[in-house]
């Protein structure tokens, strides 16, 4: 597979985790901020080993079939926990097909047709969503800005521990499978930096213009999205259903593209991966409880993240140790 | 193959264009909704360019909206309701279910009277351009869905609505269970001074006199909350400041009486960790 | 084919029985039976495929003036080595050659006792003079445009690109039509293993006739995608640009269009006029493009979409008035936004294939009976027919996506109409990946905005200055992924 840039990259592991962000379930105050900025340096120094690998790390993965099994095994737990999320989400309640199940159908059948396209076309895609994503940002925050009231940020503190969780998530393993040496320092040093931003501007937004509204209410961001109004007697907030879907479409795609990648490296033979992995996705989904997936989800992160190339570094050096 | 079944199926969705659809005439524009709960909830709405009103007595929100739809025929469309009309009883679980499930915009004006009466008798186009105007001319504080329901969420549980009243609205103190308090003139020009920005204009011995607000701000001193309020004044600025103090104090005195705070004294209690209510001044600096 | 290959006999009187017969008695096929030199030879052609003047100085005279020559191969070799009669004069070896040449207004001469031919350029068959092209037209720059023969295609482009660089590859494609395509590259920019892939590709191309560039056009896109990896264009100044940027191009005989290799996605919005205009202006226009290019695809669709699904995003004074015009028709709105653009297609096409004279009667029954009476009638409402209006007229601004532009612009009110602007993104996602998916021979349309170069996008965002742009040497190659 061609090497995909720094700047896809970035865009990819970004917008893949912008969905959990604005996915947020709850505003508890500026704690959230630095809880995330916690998680984002420590997500930086997980990914030391990765960087120190001297070559292509991702080619040392793809030559241990084992290895190879391990992260496909990743992503679907990862795309499975996606799918009942989306299932929760509010976009889901708030879309105009009749019955939120409609809404999910037609998620899954897109998110079908757009991983058979691989993971070059998802990788590519990525910069172009990214464009949109920041004007729809910008337009927020320009819409939001005459309601802010900095008052309501002393209130409350609390909030710590959800930032941390939500800012943990399962993009760095795509960045051990995508990531080679020409790429990854600066795509993560970006990534981790753009995440951090995009959700204390969130968390800023939501408590300031928000205030009590959004506090206690599940996904505060697509009420936030309400009350930032640019034009009187104009409402924007369908806009973001545009930006959620396209947000929802690259993180299921890539996780699939991703599984089918994998799986096409381990069964070279093997036709029609990407159904298949979205499929089981799918099945894990409904079969395992919602509790186990995060719980294996998030257990899992820091093995693929930080032992797996931990190990090859250390397998590599004691290889050069013997051999001198 | 596969191209065939292609155009099959866009052919197929093309029929299906014809149906199922809302049309866009088919739904009833309200420019003015009314909602009264208590025993029976009631729900009267005035459509734009049409002065008669029409109202709906179901048992929810939910289902007097689905009433409108098989009996009258329409949708109740509220995306672009100007005016939202309250009465005594206990609005705020539909306040609440309008606002979260984004079927009402957060900029529309929220007012207290008796929604039949005055969708009835009274054209919503006409108020809402009062209440506007009062807010760009500084007579009156904003007062929107958001942030009454901000109010009524936050400690203070009171929110300030405007209420028809000649050619100018008063502006009443509601809490969330629907008690009510009457503001005099000078506690209205209080309230605007304790919670707005911006320029306002105001009558002193036949001139007017334009007060900028620069700055508000809380501070506990000497075991009481003191308002700080900082304002230019463009003339006489020795007695205006006494008035303005003395709109302020009366707003404080009339918003204590009722035991409601829409000025943040919660609030500050929390930050300053304070279980009980302080004595509340207010100090006016002027510059010119 | 049975006669490819076939052999030329000796025998004049057996080469002329094969001729004919293989030519099935073909009535435009002339044989001159001739002494020439003292050997019995016979003059080929084919009618209204020989200029008879050229002929008439440039071969007959002088071949009637041969002394007698011993035999025919002293005849032949007199004739090759000592007389120019033609600048062409290939050496015919098999009736296949013979009659590929015979029909590309070639004379060939036969003589007693060889097996081989000798065939002369005198092509005089009418050809269509140069032209402005029709579809891509230009307001600074030149007026020409590639006609059907290919050879003066070939020298439209050579006088442009005087260079011993540019360099020319004939053959002949169809086993039926034997039409000949001329590949054209710059030696110093193309990588060769482009090129091969080009060669590999027209090679396992098993086609009888070569009509149109569309008949080639499949076999060099590698992967099947709704969007075209391959362009075209009739213009040779635009031909030579995209030769120096690396490409390669294919001529075809008898068609103006050449294919040229690879294509990008941005290169639809490029005219030749952006490089004759002041830079702010190109990129004013550029811009302009491609927010017409939106507009044509989706302006119907969001239309649609927030009418009937989200009518809050509109202004209130905006809302009321589409009611109103929409409360008196009969069908939906995806409905109505359908018939009109299906109405204005059909026009389109019927305006297309109609007599000239005829074809300005189009207009008049499209624009003012269909349209004014429609909207009178009540079958379609005025802001319908608006958004319409803009969308197709904006979709003219860009002619070569005009195929992609048509359905997709159906299919985005198909999916609007049903789920607003939910449906949109779905769809819209889909178009996108798809057309991040489309690469050909390694090199991906999207490019140079993803992956992104910052050196491309001097002439994608921005139209820079000749000065900046003189820099640099750029070529596609830059965009190669490797595999």
């Amino acid at each position: 597979m061609s090497r995909i840039d720094s700047r896809q990259l970035f865009a990819l592991l970004f917008l893949s985790s912008a969905w959990n962000v604005i996915g947020i379930s709850g505003i508890y105050g500026t704690g959230q901020i630095l809880g995330a900025l916690l998680a984002c340096i420590l997500g930086l120094l997980l990914s030391i080993p990765l960087l120190m690998l001297p070559e292509y790390g991702t080619e040392r993965i793809y030559h241990r079939k084992l290895l190879c099994l391990l992260y496909v095994l990743f992503f679907v737990l990862w795309g499975a926990n996606s799918l009942r999320e989306l299932n929760h989400s509010a976009p889901i309640q708030l879309l105009n097909v009749s019955g939120h199940w409609k809404g999910l159908v037609l998620i899954f059948i897109t998110c079908l047709l757009t991983s058979t396209n691989g993971i070059k076309a998802t990788a590519r895609s990525a910069p172009i969503i990214l464009t949109v994503m920041t004007c729809s940002a910008l337009i927020l925050i320009v819409g939001a800005w005459k309601r802010i009231d900095l008052d309501t940020l002393l209130m409350e503190s609390n909030g710590f521990k959800e930032g941390f969780a939500s800012c943990m998530t399962g993009e760095l393993a795509v960045a051990v499978v995508l990531g080679h040496k020409g790429n990854l320092k600066k795509a993560l040093i970006q990534y981790f930096t753009a995440k951090w931003i995009l959700y204390s501007v969130i968390v800023f937004l939501c408590l300031t213009v928000g205030g009590r509204l959004l506090q206690n209410q599940p996904y505060p961001f697509f009420i936030l999205t309400s009350l930032s109004q640019p034009l009187q007697g104009q409402r924007a907030d369908a806009f973001y259903i545009l930006v959620f879907v396209m947000l929802t479409i690259l993180h299921i795609t890539l996780q699939t593209s991703l599984t089918a990648h994998l799986l096409e490296t381990i069964f070279p033979k093997l036709k029609g991966t990407a159904p298949i992995s979205l499929m089981v996705m799918l099945l894990l989904a409904w079969a395992i409880p919602e509790r186990v997936l995060q719980f294996s989800e998030h257990c899992m992160i820091p093995i693929l993240v930080f032992a797996v190339p931990m190990g090859i570094r250390l397998f590599q050096t004691r290889k050069k140790v013997v051999t001198s | 193959m596969k191209p065939i079944a292609l155009m099959i199926l866009s052919l197929f969705l093309i029929t299906l264009t014809a149906c199922g659809n809302d049309s866009l005439d088919n739904r009833v524009y309200t420019q003015g909704l009314g909602i009264s709960g208590g025993e029976n909830f009631t729900l009267t709405f005035q459509r734009f360019e049409d002065v008669n009103s029409h109202t709906i007595h179901a048992e929810t929100l939910s289902e007097a909206m689905q009433m409108q739809e098989a009996n009258n025929g329409g949708e109740i469309f509220t995306g672009h309701t100007e005016l939202l009309c309250i009465d005594k009883s206990h609005t705020l679980p539909y306040v609440k279910e309008l606002f979260y499930q984004q079927w009402i915009s957060p900029s529309c004006k929220v007012i207290f009277t008796n929604p039949e009466e005055f969708l009835q008798n009274y054209d919503c186009t006409q108020m809402v351009h009062t209440i506007r105007m009062a807010e760009e001319n500084s007579i009156l504080p904003i007062t929107d869905l958001s942030t009454v329901l901000n109010e009524w969420l936050g400690m203070g549980e009171t929110a300030l609505l405007p209420v028809p009243a000649g050619k100018l609205p008063a502006l009443v103190l509601m809490r969330q269970n629907g008690d009510v308090l009457r503001l005099s003139e000078e506690a209205i020009r209080g309230m605007y001074w304790l919670r707005e920005t911006g320029t306002k204009e105001i009558s002193y011995q036949g001139e007017n006199i334009s007060v900028k607000i620069i700055r508000l701000e809380k501070q506990y001193e000497n075991e009481t909350l003191c308002y700080h309020l900082a304002v230019n004044i463009s003339d006489n600025p020795s007695e205006v400041q006494k008035l303005i103090r003395s709109d302020c104090e009366k707003a404080i005195a009339e918003m204590r009486s009722f035991g409601a705070d829409v000025i943040g004294i919660q609030e500050a209690m929390q930050q300053q960790n304070l279980d009980t209510i302080p004595e509340i001044s207010v100090k006016v600096h002027a510059f010119t | 084919m049975p006669y490819e290959n076939k052999p030329i006999p000796p025998e004049l009187q057996d080469q002329i029985a094969n001729l004919k017969y293989l030519a099935e008695y073909s009535s435009d096929l002339l044989v001159n039976s001739v002494k020439i030199g003292g050997i019995s030879c016979a003059l080929i052609g084919c009618e209204g495929m020989l200029s008879t003047t050229i002929l008439t100085e440039l071969v007959l005279q002088p071949l009637m003036s041969i002394p007698p020559q011993q035999n025919s191969q002293a005849l032949f070799t007199h004739i090759q080595q000592e007389m120019l009669l033609s600048m062409d004069r290939p050496t015919v070896w098999n009736y296949d050659d013979l009659f590929r040449l015979l029909h590309s207004g070639f004379a060939v001469l036969l003589a007693e006792g060889e097996t081989k031919a000798l065939a002369f350029g005198v092509q005089g068959y009418e050809k269509r003079s140069i032209n402005e092209p029709s579809g891509e037209a230009n307001l600074l720059g030149s007026h020409e445009g590639f006609t059907e023969a290919i050879r003066t295609n070939m020298s439209m482009l050579r006088r442009r690109m005087k260079t011993p660089l540019l360099k020319f590859e004939l053959s002949s494609m169809g086993s039926l039509s034997k039409t000949d395509i001329c590949l054209c590259w710059l030696t110093d920019r193309v990588p060769p293993k482009l090129l091969q892939d080009i060669r590999n590709s027209l090679e396992s191309a098993q086609l009888e006739t070569v009509l149109s560039a569309g008949y080639i056009q499949p076999f060099l896109e590698q992967k099947r995608n709704f969007f075209d990896t391959v362009s075209t264009t009739e213009r040779p100044d635009v031909l030579a640009a995209k030769l120096l940027e690396g490409r390669v191009a294919i001529l075809i005989d008898g068609n103006p269009f050449a294919l040229v290799v690879p294509k990008l996605f941005v290169e639809s919005f490029q005219t030749l006029d952006d490089y004759n205009f002041k830079p702010w202006y190109a990129c004013f226009l550029r811009w302009v493009k491609y927010g017409a290019f939106l507009l044509a695809i989706l302006l119907p669709a969001l239309y649609v979409a927030i009418s009937v699904h989200h009518p809050e995003m509109l202004n209130r004074t905006l809302l009321l008035l589409l009611s109103h015009a929409e409360a008196d028709e009969p069908l939906s709105l995806p409905m109505e936004a359908i018939e009109v653009l299906l109405m204005y297609e059909v026009i389109r096409e019927a305006g297309l294939r109609l007599p000239k004279a005829v074809g300005g009667a189009v207009g008049l029954i499209g624009g003012l009976i269909i349209g004014d009476a429609a909207v009178a009638s009540g079958l379609i409402s005025t802001p319908m027919l608006t958004m319409a209006a803009i969308s197709v007229t904006a979709g003219f601004i860009i002619p070569d996506l005009n195929s992609i532009i048509t359905v997709l612009r159906i299919a985005f009110i198909l999916a609007g109409g049903f789920w607003g602007l939910f449906g949109i993104g779905l769809l819209g996602m889909i178009v996108l990946l798809r057309v991040c998916s489309a690469e050909d021979y390694g090199f991906p349309i999207t490019a140079p905005l993803s992956p992104f170069y910052r050196k491309g996008m001097r002439d994608v965002m921005t139209r820079v200055n000749f000065r900046q742009m003189q820099s640099g040497n750029f070529t596609v190659e830059e965009y190669h992924e490797q595999d």
